[in-house]
């Protein structure tokens, strides 16, 4: 196992040299560069005063000396600063990770809460209207994108500000309970239309686990139809929802940065918004080579755990 | 030979509902398990065999399946009108089964232990310390090497016999009154099936437990059983001791099966004989006897009347369903 996580680890190289390449010079090619959005339309400079600026920007030299350059930083952990602020990229960057993780996390774990028990309930009651009601919804909620049903939270419950705090974020270190009241709508709006992802796998899979032999076994010692269902059919029937799950954190992670916006948190959605606007490079390739690392290790968390849950996957095989 | 009769099955009708039509699976199948006897069930694929004996503990899927009639008479109580709550304390504890296939039967994200120690737990009370004691002494009990630490692999590190003993384990943990076994052995190399069955006969014989012993294998029959019934389309049509089947069968469809199997002490010019055609259509089953479209010597009632069971010389234990033996059938 230790082997198999320093080997998924090792991965990560290729994949973030990849990652770097691609994003150094996407950004570069977005029209209009970091300099013309500084300038405006409205100030007028002299050519020798634009090559100061290039240069004080650190664009004057060619793009590819440029990339390895800042490659060479951030080998030695080094992302650069902001071309706007002049401030260190990655502190700024890591003061936001952690609320738009808690959103995403938030989200999955709503998603989940909601999706696996309906998902079971709708498979014990196959084709009666309660199954039915929650396939339609679950559809529904499919269908919604997040950050309209976040709008639409924040209308409907502006109204309730005593129950759901909408002032100033705090974290969750500084009060629990303020913070997930605060992130329960947000996440909800992320998760929702996940959950129906989640429903619609845990009610197919269970009830293809449900024709499997081995539950007329189970049956067959007289266990209780508890027992039959969340140990014997659910240790099967989860399996494809842990890797339906793992594919869409990606999904959650850019609802929670859209989210963010409509309800006004300072998460990493802001701070993407305005490095892209104003082509701060530094920053949006900072942001961009951390989540595709989190990609990569959310990734390989659930390989683990899906190998935790299903002992004929061995993670050390050379087959995988 | 009047022993006590264990399960009494009368008149059981089951059938599923499919896109095509009714299923008749079972269709009034009467018979009896007496105490300490092992009975066979016999037939071809399709026939009736594995839904008749899931429909004693009522473990028939619904929908699409159903017991539409019949009792199954248990101590004197039929399970078929019994609550999910009391059949279940019937379940493993009295009357537990052992299913055609070792792989698919066992759950396979639960460690075998755990599979075998659940019956323990729920029908004798026992600790999971207990529990787990118990299912190692019975895994060593069924022949398995290093039952300690095997006890906590999980059934696909097992190869196809070891499944079987496994099952067998579980299903003979609480020492039940009967055990039905669905085909333990079709899906074993030979040589793990002589294995398997020698097993489930000293284990059932020193427990005196009363074994039904599914197959389409007459050579498990002769090995195995005291009693046979032999089932085609969802019905008995002959029921026998096993000499008396092997001997004396009666019915065109029995002496069929028995001229299908090579015998050691055949004569060279005697071929072994199939029987031709294909069993009927379950959704639409031919007018009178069932067997009629594959049968060399039909009559004309054969077509008009289902042929009732008639019982031979007087004997209730050896009856037979075909108008050939209408006359040696006698009244009282
Ligand atoms: N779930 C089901 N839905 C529809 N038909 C079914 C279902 N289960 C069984 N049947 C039908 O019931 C009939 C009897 O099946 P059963 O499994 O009892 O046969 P069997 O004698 O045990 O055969 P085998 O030797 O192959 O195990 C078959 O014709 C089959 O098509
Ligand atoms: S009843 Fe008629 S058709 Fe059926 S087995 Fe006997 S002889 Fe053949
Ligand atoms: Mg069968």
């Amino acid at each position: 196992m230790g082997r198999y996580v320093a080997k998924r680890l090792l991965s990560l190289i290729p994949v973030l040299f990849g990652v770097s390449l691609i994003i150094f010079f996407l950004v570069r090619m977005i029209p209009g560069t970091a300099l013309e959005m500084y300038m405006g339309t409205q100030v007028e400079a002299t050519p020798e005063q634009m090559e100061e600026l290039t240069r004080l920007f650190g664009e004057d030299k060619p793009v590819f000396i440029l990339y390895t350059e800042w490659l060479g930083d951030i080998v030695q952990g080094d992302f650069g600063c902001s071309l706007r602020t002049g401030r260190p990229v990655l502190p700024d960057i890591m003061a936001r990770l952690p609320l738009s993780m808690e959103l995403t996390f938030f989200s999955l774990f709503l998603a989940l809460v909601i999706g696996v028990p309906l998902g079971i309930a709708s498979s014990l009651h196959q084709n009666t209207f309660g199954d039915f009601l929650s396939r339609v919804t679950g559809l529904l909620g499919l269908s919604l994108p997040q950050f309209w049903l976040a709008a639409l939270m924040v209308m409907a419950f502006s109204g309730f500000r005593g129950w759901i705090p909408m002032g100033n974020y705090v974290s969750l270190f500084e009060d629990p309970v303020r913070n997930l009241k605060m992130l329960f709508l947000p996440s909800l709006s992320i998760g929702i239309g996940f959950a129906a992802v989640v429903m619609r796998y845990t009610r197919n899979s269970m009830l293809e686990v449900l024709q499997q032999d081995y539950i007329r076994t189970a049956k067959a010692k007289g266990l209780k139809q508890r027992s039959v269902i969340y140990t014997h059919a659910l240790k099967n029937a989860i399996l494809p929802v842990i890797t339906v799950t793992g594919f869409n954190v990606g999904y959650l992670l850019g609802g929670a940065i859209v989210v963010e916006e409509v309800f006004a948190l300072p998460g990493m959605g802001r701070l993407s918004l305005y490095a892209i606007y104003q082509r701060d490079y530094p920053i949006i390739q900072a942001i961009v080579m951390i989540i595709a690392t989190i990609f990569v290790v959310v990734n390989l968390i659930t390989d683990i755990i899906y190998a935790l849950a299903d002992p004929r996957i061995r993670l050390d095989d050379t087959a995988r | 030979m009047s022993k006590e009769i264990i399960l009494h099955i009368e008149g059981l009708r089951t059938e599923f509902q499919t896109e095509r039509g009714v299923v008749q699976a079972v269709n009034d199948v009467s018979f009896d398990l007496h105490q300490g006897e092992t009975l066979g069930i016999v037939g071809e694929s399709g026939c009736g065999k594995s839904v008749t004996n899931f429909s004693i503990l009522k473990l028939v899927q619904y929908p699409p399946g159903r017991i539409t009639d019949g009792q199954v008479l248990y101590n004197e109580k039929n399970l078929l009108e019994c609550s999910d709550e009391e059949i279940r304390t019937i379940r493993g504890k009295h009357i537990a089964m052992i299913f055609q296939d070792p792989l698919t039967s066992l759950n396979p994200v639960i460690k075998v232990w755990v599979q075998i120690a659940e019956a323990l737990r729920l029908h004798q009370g026992m600790s999971k310390k207990e529990a787990k004691a118990k299912a190692i002494e019975l895994l060593k009990l069924i022949g398995i090497p290093d039952a300690e630490q095997r006890a906590d692999n999980y059934p696909h590190q097992f190869s196809g016999g070891m499944r079987q003993r496994v099952m067998i384990a579980m299903a003979l943990s609480c020492n039940p009154d009967v055990l039905i076994a669905d085909e333990p052995t079709t899906a074993l190399d030979v040589t793990i099936q002589a294995q398997i069955l020698e097993i489930i006969k000293n284990l059932s014989h020193g427990r005196k437990t009363s074994v039904i012993m599914i197959t389409h294998d007459l050579g498990v029959v002769a090995e195995m059983c005291d009693a046979v019934c032999v089932m085609y389309a969802g019905r008995i049509v002959e029921r026998a001791s096993v000499d008396e089947l092997f001997y004396d069968p009666k019915h065109p469809y029995s002496i069929g099966l028995l001229n299908s199997i090579p015998r050691i002490n055949q004569d060279s010019d005697e071929r072994l004989h199939s029987i031709s055609g294909a069993p009927p259509d379950l959704i639409d089953l031919p007018h009178g006897c069932p067997f009629r479209p594959r049968c060399t010597q039909a009559m004309d009632i054969c077509a008009q009347k289902s042929p009732p069971e008639f019982s031979i010389g007087g004997n209730e234990l050896r009856t037979v369903a075909c108008w050939l033996h209408e006359k040696e059938h006698s009244h009282g």
